[in-house]
């Protein structure tokens, strides 16, 4: 598998404000990655960082080859980007937006412009500045998947979508993957839409990557172990890598960052406790890493 | 075209207000053709001059105002071959717009083209930053002002003679002690430059992080869509630190106010202020404004002599670029009351809409009248030292007040979004009528009908203003 994406050890700081450090991680090409993270976790920073809109500190970005900010044209044609806010040229109106739009890039799949217009109730001859957020969050999707770039960036595409219409666009998204083998990389806080169409995951928790790999990894790593035991349990559990730790008496729940760094059977015997191990959906597990 | 792609879309942005622009160009392009066409025509300066003002309307009131908000537009980062259809669109614009006029002029008129070239050019390094745009504006404005006042005293005291083949050869840029060539060359790589630097700062839509050391700066991050320069950032820096060491910050709306902010043209008239007073005897610097003033002058005289002193109409001519940029207010401070306004409505904790606009009307009025103030100390100072007759000194202290004025309610009404576009329209063109206006009557009336036509100027241009107003119904900037 190629590269398509090739980070290696970001860093991005506003004044004394750390936002990414030491960030390294690889995208292979037609893998669709979603980027989670809490508010302020980095999630836009490193999005921005990627494209060149913003300047890393420290560390090197390649993209299709080129490293950034210095992309050949022949890259920015493959690469679509979302922004979180909708920057759209306001005083146009829609179809002089995908027009001017279609001007600088050699593919144009008009097809599915006129689909995705239909499918979202979007009109050609409404003014830009005239639509509401959602709408604004539509036209600019449309605009960047039509183009179809390799890559596809994506900043909280969904955040400003009501749930159809959501539904629509992780739909889009799963068929471009399938049928062109685009990359996507986006960002978002909802899990279950990040669980629909990702395949792999990467966790950003205070501007430094948790994890990265495919989201049934993860589940199979973070796991919580319900330990209950005859006697009072000791606050200091013989385990590595607790994330949270409930401990009320006998009964424990204690959620691990590697299930695979425990041997459960030993653990069981040596704190004479009986241990269940139970699995925990991608929001579970984003909730106990920011608790 | 895919390389005009920008163009096109400029253009198509305000179709109405492009097509009254270029018919209005047009226009006046065609009598420029027709009057040059008769070659003993006296009126071909005038024509030539009112061209270059109908150029200026254009490219500030339309062109580069889209041209920068285009370019600094998020939307267009990463488009493949944007940056080339910028670059193309601008040089179309400006081949159509100024280069056709000076082929032209110089091949059948032999016209001093150089001057409208260089002039062009310090415009082009202005398109991006409209507080440059202000700059530009009025030293092109005073250029235009005394090379025409030059021509109409000349048709006015019947001097002008048929021009001589040394008329033709010398033109306004001759007697600078450095070649006016290398001088363009210098403000034309510039230009670039500046289209190249802007060009790389489109995606950096915040102002850089070096300012967010102090947390009251970074209100800045909310002024959406404004460039703030390296010496902006510095000098605040600088004064944030200078007045809170002194305790001079009373309240948040000081901190606001001062955060939303162009500094540069504050430095820029402090430059002005120091280059005025303090050089007018070094010949190092005044060789400069000597021959340039030679060059409006026709080269009566020559710079090279080092014992050289100003002689009155020199003096005059650094009066006149004084007064230009000394006389435009500072708009900007309309532009950070709004913003404060809006940004300290919810923060501030005030007692009521009453309370809220009385403790900004107060700052408000405290801050112009610092400005206007600050400015008409330094010209009064500059105007002092050039030890001027006391009529000329009036003239001067009047079109003050009347570019003051005027400037002022130009602000007022370019904030005005509802009204925005026709109001930058009207104010531009009135700025230029004005200045025409005021060139022409300078060289025929007296002193007394200068001080009531001043008066009535005001009263005038007041009337707009109030007209503006009784139409417009909502989204008001008031306090």
């Amino acid at each position: 598998m190629n590269h398509i994406i090739d980070v290696n050890n970001l860093s991005k700081s506003f004044g004394s404000n750390t936002v990414l450090i030491d960030l390294s991680f690889k995208i292979e090409e037609g893998s669709v990655v979603g980027i989670l993270g809490a508010n302020g976790a980095g999630k836009t920073t490193l999005l921005q960082c990627l494209i060149g809109m913003l300047k890393s500190d420290v560390g090197d970005i390649t993209i299709l080859g080129d490293k950034c900010p210095n992309f050949s044209v022949n890259t920015k044609h493959n690469i679509g980007y979302v922004g979180q806010e909708a920057d759209l040229l306001n005083w146009m109106k829609v179809n002089q937006i995908i027009d001017y739009t279609k001007q600088f890039y050699n593919h144009w799949n008009d097809d599915m412009v006129e689909q995705l217009l239909e499918d979202w109730d979007l009109s050609k001859q409404q003014k830009i500045s005239k639509l509401s957020v959602g709408q604004r969050q539509k036209l600019a999707i449309i605009l960047a998947v039509a183009p179809q770039p390799k890559i596809l960036i994506l900043d909280e595409p969904v955040a400003s979508l009501d749930p159809t219409t959501r539904r629509k666009f992780i739909k889009t998204l799963i068929d471009m993957n399938l049928d062109n083998g685009q990359t996507i990389l986006f960002s978002t806080h909802i899990t279950s839409d990040l669980e629909r169409v990702a395949a792999e995951v990467l966790l950003l928790k205070q501007g430094r990557c948790f994890f990265q790999g495919d989201i049934d990894d993860l589940k199979e790593q973070v796991v919580r172990l319900h330990i209950s035991s005859k006697r009072p349990i000791d606050a200091q559990l013989p385990i590595t890598g607790i994330l949270t730790a409930d401990i009320n008496g006998q009964h424990a729940s204690i959620t691990v960052k590697n299930v695979k760094d425990i041997n459960i059977d030993q653990l069981a015997e040596e704190i004479d406790a009986d241990i269940t191990i139970e699995s925990l959906s991608l929001e579970d597990i984003f909730v106990e890493l920011h608790s | 075209m895919k390389s005009l792609t920008v163009f096109n879309s400029i253009f198509q942005r305000s179709k109405l207000f492009n097509l009254v622009s270029a018919a209005i160009y047009s226009t006046f392009f065609a009598l420029f053709l027709l009057v040059i066409s008769h070659k003993e025509s006296q009126n071909t300066p005038i024509m030539f001059v009112t061209l270059a003002l109908t150029l200026q309307l254009l490219y500030h009131s339309s062109w580069s105002r889209f041209f920068s908000e285009t370019i600094r537009s998020p939307f267009n980062f990463l488009k493949p071959g944007f940056i080339r259809s910028a670059y193309w669109s601008q040089s179309l614009y400006l081949f159509i717009t100024v280069f056709i006029p000076i082929i032209i002029g110089f091949f059948l008129l032999n016209i001093d083209s150089g001057y409208f070239l260089f002039v062009a050019m310090i415009g082009i390094s202005s398109f991006a930053l409209m507080n440059f745009n202000q700059i530009t504006g009025a030293i092109w404005t005073s250029v235009i002002i005394l090379w025409s006042a030059g021509e109409e005293a000349k048709f006015f005291n019947s001097v002008e003679e048929s021009k001589t083949t040394e008329t033709l050869i010398n033109h306004h840029f001759s007697y600078l002690p450095v070649d006016s060539h290398w001088l363009a060359l210098v403000v034309i790589a510039f230009s670039i430059y500046l289209l190249y630097f802007f060009t790389k700062l489109t995606p950096k839509k915040t102002i850089d992080s070096s300012c967010s050391n102090n947390d009251e700066i970074q209100l800045r991050y909310k002024a959406r869509g404004k460039i703030s320069s390296f010496i902006d950032q510095a000098w605040l820096q600088f004064k944030y630190r200078f007045f809170q060491s002194i305790g001079v910050f009373n309240s948040r709306i000081e901190v606001v106010l001062m955060s939303g902010q162009y500094q540069s043209i504050f430095l820029f008239r402090l430059f002005v202020f120091v280059l005025a007073i303090f050089s007018i005897n070094n010949h190092l610097i005044t060789d400069f404004f000597i021959g340039l003033g030679d060059g409006f002058n026709a080269g009566f005289s020559d710079s090279s002599n080092s014992n050289y002193e100003f002689n009155n109409s020199e003096i005059i001519t650094l009066s006149i670029f004084c007064l230009a940029l000394l006389g435009i207010f500072d708009n900007s401070i309309f532009s950070r009351f709004l913003f404060a306004q809006r940004f300290l409505w919810l923060r501030e904790p005030v007692d009521g809409i009453t309370s809220f606009k009385a403790l900004f009307t107060g700052s408000l009025v405290r801050k112009m009248m610092f400005e206007i103030g600050f400015s008409l100390t330094t010209f009064i100072l500059i105007l002092i030292e050039f030890k001027l007759e006391f009529t000329i000194l009036l003239f001067l202290l009047l079109g003050y007040l009347c570019l003051k004025s005027y400037s002022i309610i130009v602000g007022y009404l370019t904030l005005l979004s509802n009204h925005r576009k026709v109001s930058y329209f009207c104010s531009v063109a009135a700025y230029a009528i004005f200045f025409v206006f005021w060139v022409l009557i300078s060289t025929v009336v007296t002193v007394a009908d200068l001080v009531v036509l001043a008066v009535l100027s005001v009263l005038f241009l007041s009337i707009i203003v109030y007209g503006f107003n009784r139409i417009k119904h909502s989204k008001t900037f008031t306090y």
